[in-house]
């Protein structure tokens, strides 16, 4: 791959972004509203400043990254061997499976009274969020990428004389990346909105906290600031780690096609 | 039934072998082999024929140790075998490489499943690459061979292992005639270099008589064998494409083809 076409594709996707910024920049001498509703462009990047100097951003969106990665790897830890030992087990599939898809369906921010009971407000109610989003997303991709695998290549190994253990090493958690891979970054994603969400309305610090806290005095610049680093850190994960996990794995063994 | 006067001793004995597949409904539970008794004799090349769906896949799956029999028994070396294992190697018709590892690491896994130590598995896989002619694309992943050389690849995998028991299902069945042609002669060459002993299903009369030993007719609904025949032909007349106008060889195929004919459509009364 030559660095010109990736520039280039680089830039295609920046012009939405740009257009966006223009059309908040005219905005004010175009339509008229209240200047607390939208404030200019120049009055975030003010604003964001001031969070960065002061070091209040620095702070929330590392209490936050560091609660999504303990959630991130927790979660996963429980749904992805579970997943695989479902998937390559009808008995304790059908032990767990009826239990999973109930718990799916409240799964996430529904949990959020309990927690708060449970745990009050603040990081370990925010945390059991979380997992529980991670877990599902991780947990059910997991288990149709192990029942993805072709049964010929499940006989194929066997036959070559492979222990479980050895069926799991050589065959299934390979066999299963594509939609592992899959799992892990929509259950980071989905983790990520669950966090927000979650410290929104129970947390005591972080990222979404910072911004639900700033509604108390018309902070909008303060809103639109965390905004906009939720999506840009979620960008940035997408773009740099899992791109490079995948161009590393499941395409170089031609196992997805470029679209 | 007269198995043929083969002196050598019997390596897998297929014994009354009845296999059941179960249907979506109790009803409709399909007995697919029905009292199949066939011996497998050391160092032989024994070849199975018969319409589509008389269980020759079946047939092989059963012996490899997927499947478990309704009734009867299958015994390699006269132990009962129970389940998959690494005595009885397998050619799948559908390749069956792993695609995220290259083609070297597929012909070695074996090896590696085995524990044997990485610098002895790669030359060993190297060697039988080697054999199959693949040696130059020991590096690539299975996604960037063409048909035949995943084929190769999978044999060498199979051969690597070295089973006392090459099952092979079709393995040519997705080949263009040419490169059929080829393989079929180098998989004679590594079967008798190598003192291999083979059971290769085929739907091709013509790779049967000409690769076989013995050439088994299956007979469908149930899968039953329905007769044996003997290939006299000796082993270095059997090169393409002068076999092709040798006249035991047509004698023999027309006999193994009117068979398989007689067979089609068959039903037991
Ligand atoms: N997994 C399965 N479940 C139920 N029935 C099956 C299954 N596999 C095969 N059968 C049935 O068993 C019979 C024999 O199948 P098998 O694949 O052994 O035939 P075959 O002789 O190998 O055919 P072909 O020459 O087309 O490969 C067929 O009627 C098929 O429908
Ligand atoms: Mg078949």
């Amino acid at each position: 791959m030559t660095g010109r076409p990736k520039l280039q594709s680089a830039l295609l996707g920046l012009t939405p972004f740009v257009a966006l910024v223009l059309i908040w920049q005219v905005a004010p001498s175009v339509f008229s509203y209240p200047a607390y509703m939208l404030p200019t462009v120049s009055e975030v990047g003010r604003r964001f400043i001031e969070l960065t100097l002061n070091g209040e951003l620095a702070r929330s969106v590392g209490a936050s990254l560091l609660r999504l990665a303990a959630a991130f790897v927790v979660g996963n830890l429980i749904a992805i061997p579970l997943g695989v030992l479902l998937a390559m087990n009808a008995r304790v599939s059908r032990i767990v499976m009826p239990v999973a898809v109930f718990l799916q369906a409240v799964a996430g921010i529904a949990w959020a009274p309990l927690a708060v009971l449970w745990f009050g407000l603040g990081n370990t109610a925010v945390t059991f969020l979380v997992v529980n989003s991670v877990f599902f997303s991780s947990f059910y991709n997991a288990i149709s990428g192990v029942r993805s695998i072709p049964p010929v290549l499940w006989r194929a190994v066997r036959s070559l004389g492979a222990s479980p253990w050895q069926v799991v090493r050589e065959l299934v958690l390979p066999g299963a990346m594509v939609q592992l891979l899959l799992g892990l970054r929509t259950s980071l994603a989905l983790g990520w909105r669950a966090l927000v969400a979650a410290e929104l309305i129970i947390g005591t610090n972080g990222i979404g906290f910072l911004m639900m806290d700033a509604t108390k005095w018309y902070g909008t610049d303060t809103i639109i600031c965390g905004i906009v680093v939720i999506g840009v850190l979620w960008l940035a994960v997408d773009r740099f780690v899992f791109a490079a996990i995948e161009r590393n794995t499941v395409r170089r063994w031609g196992m997805v096609n470029d679209n | 039934m007269e198995l043929s006067g083969l002196s050598s001793p019997v390596k897998i004995a297929v014994r009354g072998l009845t296999i059941d597949y179960p249907g979506a409904a109790p009803a409709e539970r399909q007995r697919v082999l029905d009292g199949v008794d066939i011996d497998l004799h050391d160092g032989e090349f024994l070849c199975v024929v018969g319409p589509s769906g008389c269980g020759k896949s079946t047939l092989i799956s059963a012996i490899a140790g997927f499947l478990t029999p309704e009734a009867g028994s299958i015994s390699l070396d006269g132990k009962r075998v129970q389940g998959p294992g690494a005595d009885r190697g397998v050619v799948f018709q559908e390749y069956a490489l792993l695609p995220w590892r290259s083609v070297l690491d597929n012909v070695a896994l074996g090896l590696k499943i085995r524990g044997m130590r990485r610098e002895e598995r790669e030359a060993k896989a190297r060697h039988f690459l080697e054999l199959v002619g693949l040696a130059d694309v020991a590096a690539k992943y299975p996604h960037q061979l063409s048909g035949g050389m995943k084929q190769r690849a999978a044999v060498a995998r199979t051969l690597t292992s070295e089973p006392e028991i090459v099952l092979m299902d079709e393995p040519f069945a997705a080949i263009d005639a040419q490169n059929r042609l080829i393989l079929q002669e180098e998989v004679l060459r590594l079967w008798s270099t190598l003192g291999l002993t083979i059971l290769f299903v085929t739907h091709s009369v013509d790779e049967a008589v000409f690769l076989g030993d013995r050439v088994i007719v299956m007979a469908p609904h149930p899968g039953r064998v329905a007769s044996v025949v003997a290939v006299d032909i000796p082993r270095e007349r059997r090169r393409w494409p002068a076999i092709g106008s040798d006249p035991d060889f047509i004698r023999l195929r027309d006999d193994v083809l009117a068979r398989v004919r007689a067979e089609h459509g068959a039903r037991r009364q």
